[in-house]
C-alpha cells in the first residue's frame, strides 16, 4: 500500500528533474539564438547599436573614470621609478634637445613673421577657427577583435561624430559613437578603420586599413609605383572624413610583402588625446543624416 | 532582516564581481589587449560551476552583452562565447572539485569559445581574421587560470564564506 505513493513521488521527482533539464537546455538555445540575432542586427543597423553603446558609455563613464585612476597611477609610478634609473642620461638628452629647440624657436618665429606678412599681402582668408578639446582616456574598450578607447568628453563638450582624434604626435583615430559625457574613439588600427591617405609629396594616394595590429596596411594605390620606405603618411582629405595633412606615420615594408604604416602614436602611452574640430561637418555624417 | 540582506548579498555577489572585473579590466594599460587574461571568462566558468544558483544563464547572457556594449565588438559576440563556457561548466559541475580536471576543462572550453568567436567575427567581416592575437590571449588566459582560480572562487562563494564566519 505504502509503495505506490512513494513510487508516484519518485516518478513525479523524475519528471520534474527532466522538465527542469529540458528548460535549461531550451534557455541555452534561446539565448544563443538571441545572441546570433543581435550580431546580425548590429550588422544591419549599426546606428541602433551605436546609440545603445553611447547610452552605456554615458552610464559607465563615471565608474570607468574612477576605476582607471589606480591603474594609471600605478603605471605612472612604475614609469617614474624606471626614469630614476637613467636620470643622468635623460638630463643630458633633454639639455641637447633644449638647445636644438631654442634654435628651432628662432627660425619658427622668423617664419611666422614672414607668413603673417605674406598673408597680409595676399589678403588670405584663414578659414574657420580650429577648436581643440583635450580628453583623458578612461578605458581601453578594445580587445582581441577590436581597437577602441573611451574618452570622458561627449556631446556636452561640443563633440561630433567623425571628428579626428590626435595623440601627442599623430592621428589616433576618429570619434565613433557619442554620449553626452563620453565618447568612443575608433583607433586607426581597428578592422573597421579605413582612411584615405597621401604618401610622401602627396602625389601617391592610398587607402590605409586597420588590421587589429599596431601597424595598419596600405592598399589601393593610385599609381603603380611602390611607396618609398620611410615616406611620411598623412590624411589626404579625400571623402571629406578627415582634414587633409594630419600626420599619421611613416611607410614601412610589411611582413607579407605589402606596405604598412608605422604610426607616430605610441599605443602604450595613450593617456591623453586631442579631438580637433576644423569646423567642417564630415561628409560621413551628412550621408547618414544625423549628427550623432 | 540581516539574514535576508546577507542572502541577497551572496546571491548578487558573482554577478557584481564579474561586472566589476569587466570594468576594472577596461582601464587603460600599457599592455596589448591580447596579453590581458580574460578574467571575465574565468568568472563565468567558476560562477557556473560553483555558484549555479547565483549565476544563471540569463546573467551570463547579460554579462556577454554588457561586455560587447562596453567594448567595440559586435553585440552578441561575447554572449555566444560566455554561453558556451557556462553550458560546459554547468554540465561538468560534479567534476570541478578536481583541480586538474577543472583546469583542463577550462582550457578546452576557452578554445571552443575562441573558435566560435573567431568564426562569428570572420563571417561578420566576410574574411578570415588573423587568429594569432586570439590564440595568444587563450594561451595567456589558460596559463593564468590555475593562479587565479582559487582567489576568484573565494571571491564568488559568498555564502560558503559567510557560513565559515558563523
Amino acid at each position: 500500500m505504502d509503495e505506490n505513493p512513494r513510487q508516484l513521488g519518485e516518478l513525479l521527482d523524475d519528471s520534474l528533474r527532466t522538465a527542469a533539464r529540458a528548460a535549461r537546455r531550451m534557455a541555452y538555445v534561446g539565448f544563443a539564438l538571441a545572441a546570433f540575432s543581435l550580431v546580425l542586427l548590429g550588422k544591419i543597423d549599426a546606428r541602433l547599436v551605436d546609440s545603445v553603446r553611447a547610452l552605456v558609455a554615458d552610464v559607465s563613464a563615471p565608474a570607468m573614470d574612477v576605476l582607471s585612476y589606480p591603474l594609471t597611477a600605478t603605471h605612472d609610478l612604475l614609469q617614474d621609478l624606471q626614469g630614476f634609473a637613467d636620470l643622468r642620461e635623460e638630463n643630458r638628452r633633454l639639455r641637447e634637445e633644449n638647445t636644438r629647440l631654442a634654435q628651432l624657436r628662432l627660425s619658427a618665429h622668423r617664419l611666422q613673421q614672414q607668413n603673417e606678412s605674406l598673408r597680409r599681402l595676399l589678403r588670405f582668408d584663414p578659414g574657420p577657427v580650429v577648436r581643440e578639446i583635450s580628453a583623458r582616456v578612461i578605458a581601453d574598450t578594445g580587445g582581441v577583435f577590436a581597437r577602441s578607447v573611451m574618452v570622458h568628453v561627449g556631446l556636452d563638450h561640443g563633440l561630433r561624430k567623425g571628428l579626428p582624434v590626435i595623440g601627442a604626435s599623430g592621428l589616433v583615430g576618429r570619434v565613433q559613437s557619442l554620449g553626452n559625457r563620453a565618447a568612443r574613439v575608433l583607433l586607426i588600427s581597428d578592422l573597421n578603420s579605413k582612411i584615405p591617405v597621401a604618401i610622401g609629396d602627396g602625389r601617391l594616394r592610398a587607402m590605409m586599413s586597420g588590421r587589429n595590429t599596431p601597424y595598419p596596411t596600405l592598399d589601393f594605390f593610385t599609381a603603380n609605383a611602390a611607396p618609398p620606405a620611410g615616406a611620411l603618411v598623412v590624411t589626404s582629405g579625400d571623402g571629406g572624413i578627415f582634414h587633409p595633412g594630419l600626420p599619421i606615420g611613416v611607410v614601412m615594408a610589411g611582413e607579407g610583402g605589402g606596405w604598412q604604416v608605422q604610426p607616430f602614436v605610441d599605443w602604450q602611452l595613450l593617456d591623453y588625446v586631442r579631438i580637433v574640430d576644423y569646423g567642417v561637418m564630415p561628409k560621413v555624417d551628412l550621408a547618414l543624416g544625423r549628427g550623432r | 532582516m540581516l539574514y535576508a540582506l546577507d542572502r541577497a548579498f551572496t546571491v548578487c555577489l558573482p554577478g557584481f564581481v564579474t561586472i566589476a572585473a569587466m570594468m576594472i579590466l577596461a582601464a587603460p594599460t600599457p599592455l596589448p589587449r591580447a596579453l590581458v587574461p580574460d578574467i571575465v571568462m574565468m568568472l563565468v566558468y567558476l560562477g557556473a560551476a560553483f555558484r549555479g544558483d547565483a549565476f544563471p544563464v540569463w546573467l551570463c547572457f547579460a554579462v556577454g552583452l554588457l561586455s560587447d556594449l562596453l567594448g567595440s565588438t559586435p553585440v552578441g559576440l561575447h554572449a555566444i562565447a560566455y554561453l558556451i563556457v557556462h553550458a560546459f561548466a554547468a554540465i561538468q559541475r560534479r567534476h570541478m572539485h578536481l583541480v586538474l580536471l577543472q583546469w583542463s576543462g577550462f582550457v578546452l572550453v576557452c578554445l571552443a569559445a575562441g573558435v566560435a568567436q573567431w568564426l562569428v567575427m570572420s563571417a561578420y567581416f566576410a574574411g578570415f581574421l588573423d587568429p594569432k592575437p586570439l590564440l595568444t590571449n587563450i594561451v595567456i588566459t589558460a596559463l593564468i587560470f590555475p593562479v587565479l582560480s582559487f582567489p576568484l572562487q573565494w571571491l564568488i562563494q559568498g555564502e560558503a564564506n559567510a557560513q565559515q564566519r558563523i
